[in-house]
C-alpha cells in the first residue's frame, strides 16, 4: 500500500517515465545496432559478387536500413559522380546516365573536404536537380561520402519522404554504413585488380618461357652442327679429302654467322624497349629514304624495287628505334617479297594518329600465321624452307618498338597477293612539345 | 641384297648430313638406304605413297608446322606404322620432351651431336638389324 502510494507521487512517476524512455531508446538502439549489422553483412556477404551487384546491395540495404526511403550509390572520383546503383531495380538504367562535377557544387566539395555526411536543401538540392532531375520533386537529399584509402569513391544519397527525420543515432549509424560500403568496394577492387595482375604476369611468365625454350633452341641448332663439323675435321683430318674438310669449314662458317645473326637480334629484341633517344619529331619520308638507301646493296641482289609515298606523316618517337621497324619491315619484304619484290611504303593520318604499311608482292601469309609472325622466334614453315637465313626475330622486335611507342601494328594478307604490314604509330604536332 | 631402309625426318639440312653420314659408319651391320623428308607432313605424304613400310624413322622433334610429337601420336594410330621403330633424335633435353616422345612410342630418344656409338646401340636396342642380318647375329 505503502509503496503504491509511493509510486504515485510525481516524483515517482517521473523516474518511471524516464525509465520507460530509457527502455524504449534502448531497444530503439538495438533494433537500430541489429539492422546495422544485418546491412554490414549483406554488403559484405555481396563482396564476393560483382561491383555492380555488390552497389545494388548496398543501395537496398541502406533503404531497407530507413524504412521504405529511397536510396542510390554513386561512385567517382575527384572530378566526377557516376550515378551507379538504386534501391529500386527499376530506376537503376535512367540512374546510371546521371554525371555530377564535383567542382560546381560546393556544398559536395565540402562534405568530401569534411569527410562528413550533408543533408540538402533548398538551393543547393536545386543546383543539383540540374544533373540529376528527379531532385525537383524532393525536399531533401542526405548525402553519406565514401572514402576510399586513397580519396574520393563516392556517395551514398537518401532521398527521404517529405516527412523524412533521421534521428542522430540514425545519421550515425548511416556513417558507419557508408564507412563499411566503401571498405568491401575497395577491398573488391583491389582484389579483382590483383587477380588480373596475377593472371597477367602469368602469361607473362608463360610467353616468356616458350620465348627461352625457341631461342634457346634456335641457338642449339646451329651450336650442334658447329661442334660435329669440327669434331668430324679433327678425327679425320688425316684421311679427309681436300674438298670435304673444305665443305666442313665453310658449314662450320655459316653456322657460326647463324648464330652471330641470332645473338644480334636477341640483343636487338632484348634493347627494343629501352629508350635510345628522347621522344622528338620525326621525319618517316627522310627517315624511310635513308634506311633505303643504306639497303641499297640488299635491294639490287634481291632485284627488288622500293616505292616510297609522298607526304608521309610526321610522327613523334624515337629516330632509332624507328629505323629499326622500317629496316626490319623492308628486310622482312626483300626475303619473303617473292622474285623481284615490289615494297611500297605508305601512310596517311587518322583519328589524330599516324597509319604507316610496308606491303611486298610476296606469296602472302597464311591466316593462322598472321599473329604468330610477331611472336619471336616464330618462323612461317614455308619461310624457314625458302628462307634459312631468317631468325624469326625481325618482326618481334618491330612490334616491341611500335608497342612501346604507344601503337599496335598487324598484318594484312591473302594467300598469294602478299602481305602489308599497318602500324598505327602517335603522330607529331606542334602542341605535342 | 636386301637392304634396309630408313626415312629421315629432319628439317636441319647441316643435321641431316651429319646423321647420314653417322648411319654411313655403321653400314658394317648391313646396307641402309636413307630417305631424308624436311618436315612431319612430308614424312605422312611419303608413307602414305609407299607400299611398304620402311625399316627404320629418324625423327627430329622441333619440325615447321607438324612438329615431331604430332608425328608419333599420328605412326601410334596407324595399325601398319605402329610397329616401325622410332628413334628420336633432337636437340632438346627437356625431361618433358624426353617423357612425351617415350610415351608416344618412341623407342630411343638421342640428343643432338648424335655420336656413332650412341646411334648404333639406339638400333640395336630398336632391333633394326635383328633377324634381317646375319653379320650381326
Amino acid at each position: 500500500m505503502e509503496t503504491r502510494d509511493c509510486l504515485a507521487s510525481p516524483f515517482w512517476h517521473w523516474v518511471l517515465v524516464a525509465l520507460d524512455d530509457q527502455r524504449r531508446h534502448l531497444r530503439a538502439e538495438n533494433r537500430g545496432l541489429s539492422l546495422l549489422a544485418e546491412s554490414s553483412r549483406q554488403v559484405a556477404q555481396a563482396g564476393s559478387e560483382s561491383e555492380e551487384e555488390l552497389l545494388e546491395t548496398a543501395a537496398h540495404v541502406t533503404a531497407a536500413f530507413l524504412d521504405a526511403s529511397r536510396a542510390y550509390v554513386f561512385t567517382g572520383d575527384y572530378q566526377m559522380l557516376y550515378g551507379s546503383a538504386a534501391s529500386d531495380p527499376a530506376e537503376n538504367e535512367t540512374l546510371r546516365q546521371i554525371k555530377i562535377p564535383l567542382n560546381r557544387h560546393s556544398a559536395l566539395t565540402e562534405m568530401y573536404a569534411a569527410r562528413a555526411a550533408v543533408t540538402l536543401t533548398g538551393r543547393a538540392l536545386a543546383e543539383l536537380a540540374h544533373h540529376w532531375p528527379d531532385l525537383q520533386s524532393v525536399e531533401s537529399l542526405h548525402l553519406v561520402p565514401l572514402m576510399g584509402s586513397t580519396g574520393r569513391m563516392g556517395a551514398l544519397a537518401i532521398i527521404g519522404a517529405a516527412d523524412l527525420k533521421l534521428t542522430s543515432q540514425q545519421l550515425e549509424f548511416l556513417d558507419i554504413l557508408g564507412a563499411h560500403v566503401a571498405l568491401v568496394v575497395e577491398k573488391n577492387r583491389i582484389a579483382s585488380w590483383a587477380a588480373e595482375e596475377y593472371s597477367r604476369a602469368d602469361e607473362r611468365s608463360d610467353e616468356f618461357e616458350s620465348f627461352l625454350y625457341a631461342a634457346s633452341h634456335d641457338l642449339k641448332a646451329p651450336i650442334v652442327s658447329l661442334q660435329a663439323f669440327a669434331q668430324l675435321l679433327q678425327s679425320e683430318y688425316a684421311s679427309l679429302p681436300e674438298k670435304e674438310a673444305l665443305y666442313y669449314i665453310e658449314r662450320i662458317e655459316s653456322n657460326a654467322c647463324r648464330m652471330h645473326r641470332l645473338v644480334r637480334d636477341l640483343l636487338e629484341y632484348a634493347r627494343a624497349g629501352e629508350l635510345e633517344e628522347a621522344g622528338g619529331r620525326v621525319d618517316v619520308e627522310a627517315l624511310v629514304n635513308e634506311v633505303v638507301a643504306e639497303m641499297a646493296d640488299t635491294i639490287a641482289a634481291n632485284e627488288g624495287s622500293v616505292k616510297i609515298a609522298k607526304q608521309l606523316p610526321t610522327l613523334l618517337g624515337d629516330p632509332t628505334r624507328l629505323r629499326e621497324v622500317f629496316r626490319n619491315l623492308l628486310e622482312n619484304a626483300l626475303l619473303y617479297g617473292g622474285p623481284r619484290p615490289k615494297i611500297e611504303v605508305g601512310g596517311c593520318r587518322k583519328g589524330g594518329q599516324a597509319r604507316l604499311w610496308v606491303s611486298d608482292s610476296g606469296s602472302g601469309i597464311s591466316p593462322d600465321w598472321q599473329e604468330r609472325v610477331f611472336k619471336p622466334s616464330a618462323r612461317d614453315p614455308r619461310a624457314t624452307e625458302t628462307h634459312p637465313e631468317g631468325t624469326g626475330m625481325g618482326l618481334a622486335i618491330v612490334k616491341k618498338i611500335v608497342e612501346w611507342h604507344g601503337g599496335r601494328i598487324w598484318v594484312e594478307s591473302a594467300d598469294g597477293q602478299g602481305a602489308a604490314f599497318y602500324f598505327i604509330l602517335p603522330l607529331y604536332s606542334e602542341e605535342t612539345t | 641384297m636386301n637392304g634396309l631402309s630408313a626415312l629421315l625426318v629432319e628439317d636441319e639440312d647441316d643435321h641431316a648430313f651429319l646423321l647420314t653420314r653417322t648411319l654411313a659408319a655403321l653400314q658394317h651391320h648391313g646396307t641402309m638406304a636413307v630417305t631424308r623428308l624436311a618436315d612431319g607432313v612430308a614424312l605422312l605424304e611419303y608413307l602414305g605413297r609407299s607400299t611398304r613400310a620402311p625399316d627404320l624413322i629418324l625423327l627430329d622433334l622441333a619440325l615447321p608446322g607438324l612438329d615431331g610429337l604430332g608425328v608419333l601420336e599420328k605412326l601410334r594410330r596407324e595399325r601398319l606404322l605402329s610397329s616401325v621403330p622410332v628413334v628420336v633424335v633432337s636437340a632438346s633435353e627437356r625431361p618433358s620432351d624426353i617423357r612425351r616422345a617415350q610415351r608416344l612410342g618412341a623407342g630411343s630418344y638421342l640428343t643432338k651431336p648424335v655420336g656413332a656409338h650412341a646411334l648404333e646401340r639406339a638400333l640395336q636396342d630398336a632391333g633394326v638389324w635383328s633377324g634381317s642380318c646375319d653379320q650381326d647375329a
